[in-house]
């Protein structure tokens, strides 16, 4: 096992045999911490003395959670920090030249020759006024000629394997994909032939496949034309997949740096190992039921469910297929989930399930009935039946009310003339459930962690007994290990409360931890369906396969299983010090 | 700029004028909107008129016999059922048929067109004035170094915005033509280009604060947009970046905003002409008010709506030119 | 359950912290203040005041004196006494008219919000034909055709001002319907009336007063145009713009006639937005600032 690892990372270019390859990037001590506004210079710094290095040939991953600070180490090394931070200590070497003496314009042009950078979300980093083109000679070194200009242009593009290079270069931003846009930055960033590309969490917004394809051409390029690469990322698959050194980001201070193989197998410090036990890959999936009880009544029944839009826009609309003829069938007690890219009508699914979304044809039908078929009081029963969690823990709490007001919403409008007390007790219960402490009632969404208000989310959906929960993407806005405790909890709902459940993923790890059964959508039509396992192991459908293939972090189902049992599957019932 | 880079490029490089950069139909679409608020003015007209009882009486003297009354209101069919005076009304509005003015006895729209160059001269000359000035306090404001430069100015305007546009040129009037006596008092019949040099300041006055304020919020956004950074990265220098990846970027919500502000505009050179005695179409529409000049008047705010409608016309174009995101 | 493990903070997750709200701001304070004097000065003109319409024939166009603070106008009027009872016209005028507006855009605009669909593009319809029509001429023609009494310049000011409100309000309103936190209170069993209730007029209560201050004062800024192109409330009652009307003609000779009423007509105006622009700033970071600007 360690053997493929090693042979995979020696690959990727990193000899520990040969002499070591040229620096291109070197960090010592950097420490990162706002400007002081008017005196005040005691604010806490955001990146606290982290040191790196990146040769030429390698890449590097610098993986975190959010707040950890390795976005803004890797601002800092291009000298792109935001206007408000700036660097309070420390060296950055590029290509083996400080760059803080040099002066502001002296540092910009060596930065910019010998840097590229691309970010997270590629169509905003692309100006939308500006045809590809236009932004790409921008990106040429200074006293290229017209005619060169003219053929470069083309040339880079096709290097990042843009398929149209013609069409493409006449087009705007908006007009591209993501992944298309991505490769544009890349080659914009490569444009001045620099021996570092950093590459800030290059995929996040990209859907699986994508992310492959935009990985590989990273690689590729790395291995081509041997320059180093910074890989900053959250998705420690993404890291084991594409790295040969990691270095471990937690709050400012690198806590862990070594060759990426080793650190995955042996973690050192306490917090990379919580972290890789948070991994969905490798947390033990949940499994309630086993195929013979299928014979549990039908919950919910979807029949030939179709959906489609109408896409505005200034010289026209057209039509967008959302669900185009779904059927799925969820039993008593069951946890289906549900897969699929984005454009796939996943969500849209999961909405009409419960009433946001209309269908234009076929049928939804819970134990039995068509929600819009029932009297007014068997509507209400099937209003808080069925329950939703949505996916931004952000936008889906009202930031106007309190923990309390906002957990009473549902309490009050089901069950109306219950008394005070009666609603403060259950609202004491349902925080507990969702183990928030009760000190919780008074706050503020904007007085909570992304964790903290998915728990309240998650809560307000208990309020009202439902019997079956559609989950929307409930913990991709969320980090790592919070994203572990929050699908633990979860978990745990589903064997207390016998739950049935639809879980909406784009992440099949996720899916496989909680889920039994999988359904995989693709443009509104299922695709393939079956026992988790099955699917995963077997995927009978060309799609799925791909999607299966895509998923990052391979090098870490290698691994052998967390040997701390307290430290992953359960986080909810660990003791520990604040 | 990438457009005409792109004309010079050989046969088969993306070039600008291969796509049409407007829908045909996003136009029309507008248009039609457009005429539904001429159309609209001209309704609140008539049935203003109409609320007055018989209009005729406001056109005969008071001392006038009922049987001239009586003759004039069927002349002018004021005795027909609303409705078919409506549509009447409608009819002769399309057809550009007025019925002649009462004080001048000729054609009221002959009138009116007459007036119009002189509203444009004026309309012009302090949109250029305003567009630079409001334009220059906004990107200071958004960019200056120096927190005072960031303040002041837009402080500046934020006061002259609560100044009434008569009151502007009243106190202009003082200061430069009464006390310091470097204009004439009055318009441009009294005086060439120094006649116009009041009116002008008076009625850029009127919008500066607002593209102030727009523009000084589309830059700050256009400065946090990721792609500033880009550009940063990639090696674009300063001035450049700033031109062309701020400025540029900030014009488009900023030139929204003078099509919402058009009313404004056009109601402040009614003020402003009023103030000044400027010879243009909202002197004559007031005198015509005053006069109870109902075919001139009717005839005004028509021009004046048809005018609303084509700046705003222009902006959509000019936005859609500037936004390529905007086209289909 | 335990709840003692539940209080542990997620690994890496920040720390809650309380936001504070800015405050209105200096310059939001000192509207305020200064619109609690004009309003408390108007409301006492009976007291502060003597007769506005006591002439003095024999000083026509004084200059400031003692007696006369402000001077006396082209008939002999005290301009002071003229300007306090002048306020009266204005305040009460305007802040109906604004009143009125901002009911009527907050209402629209709800039920733009609410409803969606034909209900929403005929409120934007009619909005965009009242914007085709510059206000002024507008009240131009009612004024000159219906007459110039305090009912039609209030409708004339309502029709003139509640389009401000009504495309704030829809915006916001708008962007509020689209949250999920209204989807989840619809999941929660909530219907129109109950969202209109417990989420939206809360969320959209403060712009409410932001956007009444501003549409006080554009009223009362066209308010003063209509007196002073003479189409305002009949002449003998004090009137700030027709005021500034006839004391243009004295202008060389006695300019404080035509300029105490233009200040006070800057002051207000200048009162009621500066208190505004403090109130956006506090409930909205600065929505005035971003009018239009997507």
């Amino acid at each position: 096992m360690t053997e493929t690892l090693h042979a995979a990372t020696a690959a990727r270019g990193h000899r520990p045999d040969l002499e070591p390859a040229p620096t291109v990037l070197q960090i010592r001590e950097l420490v990162v911490g706002p400007r002081p506004q008017g005196g005040g210079a005691a604010t806490r710094n955001l990146v606290d003395g982290a040191s790196l290095v990146v040769h030429r040939g390698e890449m590097v991953g610098l993986v975190g959670e959010s707040g950890s600070g390795k976005t803004l180490t890797a601002l800092a090394a291009a000298d792109l920090l935001p206007a408000a931070l700036q660097i309070r200590g420390g060296q950055v070497l590029v290509d083996g030249v400080d760059v803080a003496p040099l002066g502001r314009r002296a540092a910009r042009r060596h930065l910019s020759s010998s840097v590229g950078i691309i970010f997270q979300n590629p169509t905003s980093s692309l100006n939308p006024r500006l045809r590809i083109d236009a932004q790409l000679r921008e990106a040429l070194p200074r006293g290229t000629s017209r005619q060169q200009r003219r053929e470069l242009t083309g040339d880079l593009l096709g290097q990042v394997g843009v398929p149209n290079v013609v069409k493409t270069l006449g087009a705007y931003p908006h007009e591209l994909s993501g992944g298309l846009n991505q490769r544009v930055m890349i080659a914009i960033a490569l444009a001045r032939r620099p021996g570092l590309l950093i590459a800030d969490e290059p995929t996040t917004a990209l859907d699986v496949s994508v992310q492959a394809q935009v990985l590989d051409l990273i690689d590729q390029l790395r291995a081509d034309l041997g320059i180093g690469v910074l890989l900053v990322s959250h998705d420690i698959g993404v890291i084991a997949d594409r790295t040969s050194i990691v270095s471990v980001m937690s709050q400012g201070r690198i806590v862990e740096t070594g060759d990426t193989a080793e650190v995955l197998r042996s973690p050192r410090h306490d917090y990379t190992r919580r972290l890789l036990a948070a991994v969905p890959q490798r947390l033990a999936p949940l499994r309630l039921r086993s195929a013979e009880r299928d014979e549990s009544p039908v919950h919910l029944e979807i029949t030939q469910a179709r959906r489609s839009f109408v896409v505005r826009g200034p010289a026209g609309s057209r039509h967008f297929t959302a669900l185009d003829g779904v059927d799925l069938t969820l039993r008593q007690g069951q946890a289906i989930g549900l897969v699929g890219e984005s454009g796939s009508g996943k969500t849209t699914l999961a909405r009409a399930v419960v009433g946001l979304e209309r269908l234009d044809s076929g049928t939804i039908r819970y134990q039995g009935q068509d929600p819009d078929e029932l009297d007014r009081a068997a509507h209400r029963r099937w209003r808080r039946d069925v329950q939703y969690v949505f996916q931004d823990p952000y936008s889906s709490l009202d930031p106007r009310l309190t923990v309390q007001q906002t957990l009473r919403e549902p309490l009050e409008l089901n069950h109306s003339g219950l008394a005070r007390a009666t609603v403060n007790r259950r609202v004491e219960e349902l925080l507990d459930e969702v183990e928030l402490p009760g000190a919780f009632r008074t706050r503020f969404p904007s007085e909570l962690s992304g964790g903290q208000r998915q728990r309240v989310g998650i809560a307000r959906a208990l309020a009202s007994d439902p019997a079956l929960i559609v989950a929307d993407e409930p913990v991709s806005a969320l980090d790592l290990s919070v994203q572990a405790r929050v699908l633990a909890l979860f978990g745990r709902l589903r064997q207390e409360r016998a739950l049935s459940f639809l879980f909406i993923s784009h992440d099949l790890t996720v899916v496989r931890y909680l889920c039994e059964d999988l359904v995989v959508l693709r443009r509104g039509t299922v695709v393939e369906q079956g026992p988790t396992e099955t699917v995963l192991r077997q995927p009978a459908h060309p799609y799925t396969r791909s999607l299966v293939d895509a998923v990052p972090g391979r090098a870490l189902s290698t691994l052998p299983a967390p040997t701390d049992a307290l430290d992953g599957v359960d986080p909810a019932t660990r003791e520990e010090g604040p | 700029m990438s457009n005409a880079t792109a004309s010079t490029a050989p046969a088969g490089r993306p070039s600008g004028q291969l796509r049409s950069p407007i829908g045909v139909r996003h136009l029309v679409r507008r248009l039609l909107t457009g005429l539904i608020a001429v159309w609209g003015a001209i309704t609140i007209v008539f049935f203003a008129l109409y609320s007055s009882n018989n209009p005729v009486l406001l056109l005969v003297p008071p001392d006038a016999p009922p049987e001239e009354t009586a003759r004039l209101t069927r002349l002018y069919g004021f005795d027909q059922p609303v409705p078919v005076q409506y549509v009447k009304f409608l009819g002769n509005v399309v057809t550009g048929s007025f019925p002649d003015s009462l004080r001048y006895g000729q054609d009221p729209l002959t009138i009116a067109l007459q007036k119009v160059p002189a509203s444009l001269l004026l309309g012009a000359a302090s949109l250029v004035l305003g567009v630079l000035v409001g334009g220059l306090i906004g990107y200071v404001a958004a960019t200056a170094r120096y927190a005072w430069l960031r303040r002041v100015p837009l402080s500046i305007a934020t006061v002259a915005d609560a100044v009434p546009t008569f009151f502007v040129g009243m106190v202009l009037i003082l200061v430069f033509a009464v006390t310091l006596r470097w204009v004439p008092t009055m318009g441009r019949g009294a005086g060439g280009v120094t006649g116009m040099i009041l009116p002008t300041i008076t009625l850029a006055i009127a919008f500066v604060p607002a593209i102030s304020r727009v523009f000084r919020t589309a830059l700050l956004e256009a400065l946090r947009a990721d792609h500033v950074r880009t550009a940063i990265a990639k090696g674009v220098s300063r001035p450049m970046v700033a031109l062309r990846h701020v400025v540029a970027n900030a014009v488009g919500p900023t030139l929204n905003v003078v099509g919402i502000q058009a009313g404004v505009l056009l109601g402040g050179a009614v003020v402003t002409e009023s103030v000044f005695g400027w010879p243009g179409i909202g002197q004559l529409s007031i005198n015509a008010v005053q006069n109870r000049d109902y075919p001139l008047v009717i005839v005004c705010v028509l021009i004046i709506a048809i005018g609303f409608v084509l700046i705003n016309l222009v902006v959509d174009v000019l936005s859609v030119l500037i936004e390529p995101r905007l086209r289909a | 359950m335990s709840t003692a493990t539940a209080v542990l903070p997620e690994l890496d997750e920040r720390p809650a912290t309380r936001v504070r709200r800015p405050s209105i701001g200096w310059a939001g304070r000192i509207g305020a203040a200064l619109l609690v004097v004009i309003v408390g000065v108007s409301l006492l003109a009976p007291l502060l005041a003597g007769d506005p319409l006591q002439q003095d024939l024999a000083s026509i166009l004084a200059a400031p004196s003692r007696a006369h603070p402000l001077g006396l106008d082209e008939v002999g009027r005290d301009v002071l006494d003229r300007v306090i009872w002048g306020g009266r016209t204005a305040l009460s005028i305007s802040l109906t008219a604004a009143l009125i507006a901002t009911v009527l855009g907050l209402a629209l605009a709800l039920g733009s919000a609410l409803f969606g669909g034909w209900v929403d593009t005929l409120c934007s319809r009619i909005a965009d034909v009242q914007l085709a029509v510059p206000t002024i001429v507008l009240a131009i023609v009612v004024l000159a055709f219906v007459g110039n009494s305090f009912v039609p310049i209030v409708v004339v000011l309502v029709l003139g001002s509640w389009v401000l409100t009504f495309r704030v309000l829809r915006g916001h309103a708008r962007t509020v319907v689209e949250q999920q936190y209204i989807e989840a209170a619809i999941v929660a069993g909530a219907g129109r009336s109950a969202l209109a209730r417990r989420h939206l007029l809360p969320s959209v209560a403060p712009l409410f007063f932001v956007a009444f201050t501003l549409s006080a004062s554009s009223a009362l800024m066209l308010q003063a145009s209509l007196g002073f192109l003479g189409l305002g409330v009949q002449p003998p009652r004090p009137d700030w713009g027709a005021m500034v009307a006839s004391g243009r003609d004295a202008l060389s000779a006695a300019w404080w006639v035509a300029t105490a009423p233009g200040v006070a007509i800057v002051l207000t105006v200048l009162a009621l937005q500066l208190f505004g622009d403090g109130l956006a700033e506090r409930y909205l970071g600065g929505a005035r600032n971003s009018e239009g600007a997507r």
